[in-house]
């Protein structure tokens, strides 16, 4: 018995494979496409601001006021200056998107400083794109601050911060991101391959041969999950050793707890693309209904914006999200080394969902008959 | 023209009685929607912090106070390293404060206090949160303490404006710019399944073989497609503007028109990819790789086009969204600007058009290869 | 001992009824067949033969009433009745990707069959179809005949003592038709029962018997002969049309 199971799920697995490994293009396509997203996603996504290009309305003309431009100009996170002399040009930069920062130095800068009276600068930022807005904003504050205690002396009291940013001392963003780009492009690789699989054989007609043959449900759901998994984890072992090796991003968790924590995460992607499949009719369906869970699964899995910052009902949502629980055990055991006790807390709720999920698809193969 | 009309009126009744491509052109939006509205916030961000306190005279009391008090901030206490240190580490808290036991003395005596600030490095973005957070409400309560005397005002202070979003609310970019994403989705992706279906059914080949002409056997599936996309154009458009209010200073005629534009460049991609993969399944993975993906990544929606390496800004430069977020972002905040407008309508126009000979060419090559 | 003098039909629909609210798709279908007959099933498109035929294998859920192959309940036990049956699906529904070869190395495999014996089951049939020269082809590539073939070849891999056959012959040439019921024919011979789905009035002229379905119900069963005397006709087609006519009228 146990026998005759075990060939027919080893002859089901070993089609699943045979299809995707016959054609050249579908090889190439489900290995190259990440790597190829990779590739450049991990070269473009940074948030350390950079090539600014800045306009500057100075009215001042002072030596102060040239010795705070030339502090800019210096910079290396600033590129362009362009020198304007009246508020119409000023503005004229900003509205066709030439300029992200404004400097607008007030006549009486230069008295004001002389003074010790206090001057202000005006920094103005385009908000069309907040989130560089405020960066650049930020940098171009601590020029100025820089200047101003330069000029005043170091003060002899006050308080001196030190930040210490564990796991990632230097803050890099890239470290962060590297290890959710990752996490995303195997979701949606997992995704895409599992909700079609069933809808695929379903449009094509050999769904039914497989139904009419002595497979049990739960055979077919063996065949159907475990070749997308076994790729969506090489697949994502393979970037994360690039990520290692190239990018050169600390790996300080254990191994065998990733390894463990990736699985069950990308299982119970399995299930819920399987059970996407099999509720759908089509491949149209099946892929357009996965791109429905993916879009607010990613949105609510905390990496836009923290978890705990969303209403209360969308947090009992994310309860429901193995994107999340997916991206905390790939982050904290990547970048924090978390231990056993604290994966575990994340690994059971996907291990519930990949066992409803799961159950649900292979129920959902027969009852779709009709 | 009898024959067009027949090909967009089989393409109608198939997207009608297929409900997925509604769901993805209105039901989707809207969910997505909700989601930034409600669920999304990068502007004022409410983080969890611990706050370790060794120091127990009566003013930095009420410096612990301040941090409890923020609105921003939910304050949790803390008697050692360890403890939070393991808080960290399960993401309870996203960083933490130490004041130490000399902070008050040294501030009397004229001196410099130390603040140790730590944060959770491994998720960068909390982390500059939690860091510019302890700064400012540090320097707050300095200035307000009676340690102040000592301190000298800085020379120079940087006056902040945001021209075009003064309250930097984030939602009046990121929802614009979730139509972009919607318009990529029904664009590439939903276009390039329904041709691809045709030519893994063969229902395509058939059709070449009769004497329709490619011509309009392209246009039956660009119209078809580009009504519904428009369609789902508008909802969204009402969706921000009419329900979710966010402000809209441009023109409507003109935000149709580019957008007009944008979808005719991605119906372009999606009709290409999926003649030449001929499979949804490859399809749907090149069109969520080509055209999603980047739509997400690589379009300014998410990172500063300026800051990425020079060899990949140039990249971006073959990407419709490119274009289109940064026209509609400006359109929404900013208002008709002619160059804006301009700049972008011309760019999408000669990627469509190129797309659009692609898509022809591709088509009737194939037709006289039945013949 | 009783149990053995019995004798057992090797395919019976039991009262097999498929309702959509108060719509019959199939209303009352009961029959048997012999082992070793061509039993086909006949009527035009929307008539519920391709329901009936569906509930036979258990691809459609029966309302009510059930199936038996080989005596065993194709609801009650699925997997053990379904490993007595070849099925042939009316559109092409092998896998396109995978070549002759291992599209029926892999049918032999969900089959049961071992995997020593497995070689030899697959070279045998390759050879009794005459697929020798296209076995390491994708399934895809080949002709509309040959996939044909191929199909039937993939239905009797694990040797089923029933065959189910939907609208085996359409779309192929009539060449290939005929070639295909010589087959079915010979099978027929060696003891195997088959039911077939047609809607080719001449292919039901090769059955043993038939069973005319008309609005979700059987208006007739018998021979080619006894339907055509019934109906007074000298061919099927006549036949049939009278057949229904007659069913109109009693109603």
């Amino acid at each position: 018995m146990i026998r005759e199971f075990l060939r027919r799920v080893a002859a089901l697995i070993k089609k699943e494979f045979i299809t995707i490994w016959n054609d050249p293009k579908t090889k190439g396509i489900i290995i190259g496409m990440p790597l190829m997203q990779l590739l450049i996603f991990s070269n473009t996504s940074t948030m350390e601001v950079q090539n600014i290009d800045t306009v500057i309305l100075d009215r001042s003309k002072s030596v102060e006021s040239r010795e705070l431009i030339s502090r800019f100009e210096y910079s290396p996170r600033f590129r362009g200056f362009y020198y304007v002399d009246n508020e119409d040009d000023f503005k004229k930069y900003f509205d066709v998107q030439k300029v992200q920062i404004g400097l607008n130095i007030p006549n009486d800068f230069s008295r004001k400083v002389k003074s010790g009276k206090g001057a202000i600068v005006q920094v103005v930022s385009d908000g069309r794109q907040t989130n560089s807005a405020a960066i650049g904003a930020g940098y171009a504050g601590q020029i100025i601050s820089g200047y101003s205690n330069d000029l005043m002396g170091e003060p002899d009291t006050g308080i001196n911060i030190t930040v210490r940013n564990w796991f990632n001392p230097n803050l890099k963003y890239k470290w962060y991101i590297l290890t959710i780009i990752v996490s995303m492009l195997s979701l949606v690789t997992t995704l895409i391959l599992t909700s079609l699989s069933i809808a695929r054989e379903r449009e094509l007609g050999t769904f039914d041969q497989l139904i009419v043959s002595p497979l049990s449900s739960f055979e077919i759901l063996l065949g159907k999950s475990i070749p997308p998994l076994c790729i969506a984890m090489t697949l994502t072992m393979i970037m994360t050793g690039i990520i290692i090796v190239f990018f050169k991003i600390p790996f300080v968790g254990s191994v065998a707890l990733f390894l463990l924590s990736m699985t069950i995460s990308l299982l119970a992607i399995v299930g819920v693309g399987l059970f996407i499949s099999a509720i759908s009719n089509t491949q149209q369906q099946a892929i357009l209904s996965a791109m429905t869970f993916m879009m607010p699964a990613v949105l609510l899995s905390g990496f836009l914006s923290p978890v705990e910052d969303m209403p209360m009902c969308l947090q009992y949502l994310t309860y429901l999200d193995p994107v999340r629980f997916f991206m905390v055990l790939s982050r904290g055991i990547f970048l924090k080394g978390m231990g056993l006790g604290d994966v575990m807390a994340n690994i059971i709720p996907l291990i519930i969902i990949a066992t409803i999920t799961l159950t649900l698809a292979s129920r959902t193969f027969k009852r779709k008959l009709g | 023209m009898k024959i067009l009309l027949a090909l967009i009126k089989k393409e109608i009744k198939q997207i009608l009685r297929d409900p997925s491509s509604i769901i993805i052109a209105f039901v989707l939006p809207f969910i997505s929607i909700m989601i930034y509205m409600y669920g999304i916030n990068l502007d004022s961000v409410k983080i969890t912090m611990g706050i370790k306190n060794d120091d127990n005279s009566p003013e930095v009391a009420t410096l612990v106070k301040s941090f409890g008090h923020s609105k921003y901030i939910n304050s949790i206490n803390y008697d050692n390293m360890e403890d939070i240190k393991t808080a960290v580490l399960r993401s309870k808290i996203k960083g933490a404060v130490v004041i130490p036991n000399d902070f008050s003395t040294k501030l009397s005596r004229g001196e410099k206090a130390d603040l140790l600030v730590i944060t959770d490095g491994s998720e960068t973005n909390t982390a500059n949160y939690v860091q510019s957070y302890a700064v400012s409400i540090a320097n707050q309560w300095l200035s307000s303490s009676k340690f102040s005397k000592n301190i000298k005002r800085p020379l120079i202070t940087a006056e902040s404006r945001t021209w075009y979003n003064p309250d930097l609310n984030s939602h009046y970019f990121i929802v614009p710019g979730s139509i972009a994403i919607t318009m990529t989705l029904i664009g590439i992706l939903l276009t390039s399944l329904v041709v691809a279906r045709e030519w893994e059914r063969g229902t395509m080949e058939a059709l070449l073989s009769t004497s329709v002409k490619p011509i309009h056997i392209v246009l039956g599936k660009y119209i078809p497609y580009f009504v519904l996309g428009m369609m789902s154009m508008a909802f969204n458009v009402f969706l921000c503007v009419g329900i979710f209010k966010i402000p809209f200073r441009g023109n409507y005629f003109i935000l149709f028109v580019v957008s007009g534009l944008f979808l005719f460049t991605s119906l372009g991609i999606g009709l290409t990819v999926s003649s030449k993969l001929k499979n949804q399944f490859l399809s749907s993975m090149v069109a969520m790789s080509l055209g999603f993906m980047p739509a997400l990544m690589l379009s300014g929606l998410m990172y500063p086009i300026n800051s990425m390496p020079e060899f990949f800004q140039h990249l971006t430069r073959i990407i419709p969204p490119r274009y289109y977020v940064s026209f509609i972002e400006s359109e929404f905040m900013a208002g008709t600007i002619p160059e804006i407008v301009i700049a972008n309508a011309i760019f999408l126009t000669i990627l469509g058009c190129l797309l659009f000979i692609a898509v022809y060419m591709n088509t009737s090559t194939r037709l006289d290869g039945n013949k | 001992m009783r149990g053995q003098t019995q004798y057992i039909y090797p395919v019976e629909a039991d009262n097999l009824e498929k309702r959509y609210g108060s719509f019959y798709a199939v209303k009352n279908n009961t029959f048997k067949i012999k082992k070793g007959e061509i039993f086909g099933l006949l009527g035009p498109n929307g008539a519920g033969k391709s329901t009936s035929f569906k509930m036979m294998c258990g691809l459609a859920k029966p309302t009510s009433g059930t199936a038996r192959i080989m005596g065993i309940d194709i609801i009650k036990h699925p997997a053990k009745a379904r490993s007595n049956l070849g099925y042939m699906a009316q559109k092409f529904s092998l896998y396109g990707s995978l070549t002759v070869r291992q599209n029926l190395n892999f049918f032999a495999l969900v089959y049961g069959i071992s995997i020593l014996k497995r070689k030899a089951k697959v070279d045998e049939i390759i050879e009794v179809f005459g697929l020798k020269e296209y076995e390491k082809c994708p399934a895809e590539e080949l002709p509309l005949g040959l996939k044909q073939r191929l199909s039937m070849a993939a239905a009797l891999i694990h040797n089923p003592p029933v065959l189910f056959l939907d609208e085996p012959t359409s779309g192929v040439d009539v060449l290939t038709r005929r070639d295909f019921w010589n087959h079915i024919t010979s099978l027929a011979k060696k003891g195997v029962t088959i039911l077939v789905t047609t809607h080719f009035m001449d292919e039901a002229e090769f059955c043993d018997r038939i069973s005319l379905f008309y609005k979700g119900q059987t208006i007739a069963v018998g021979t080619p002969k006894e339907l055509k005397q019934k109906a007074g006709a000298n061919d099927m087609e006549t036949a049939f049309i009278n057949l229904i006519k007659e069913s109109e009228v009693d109603k």
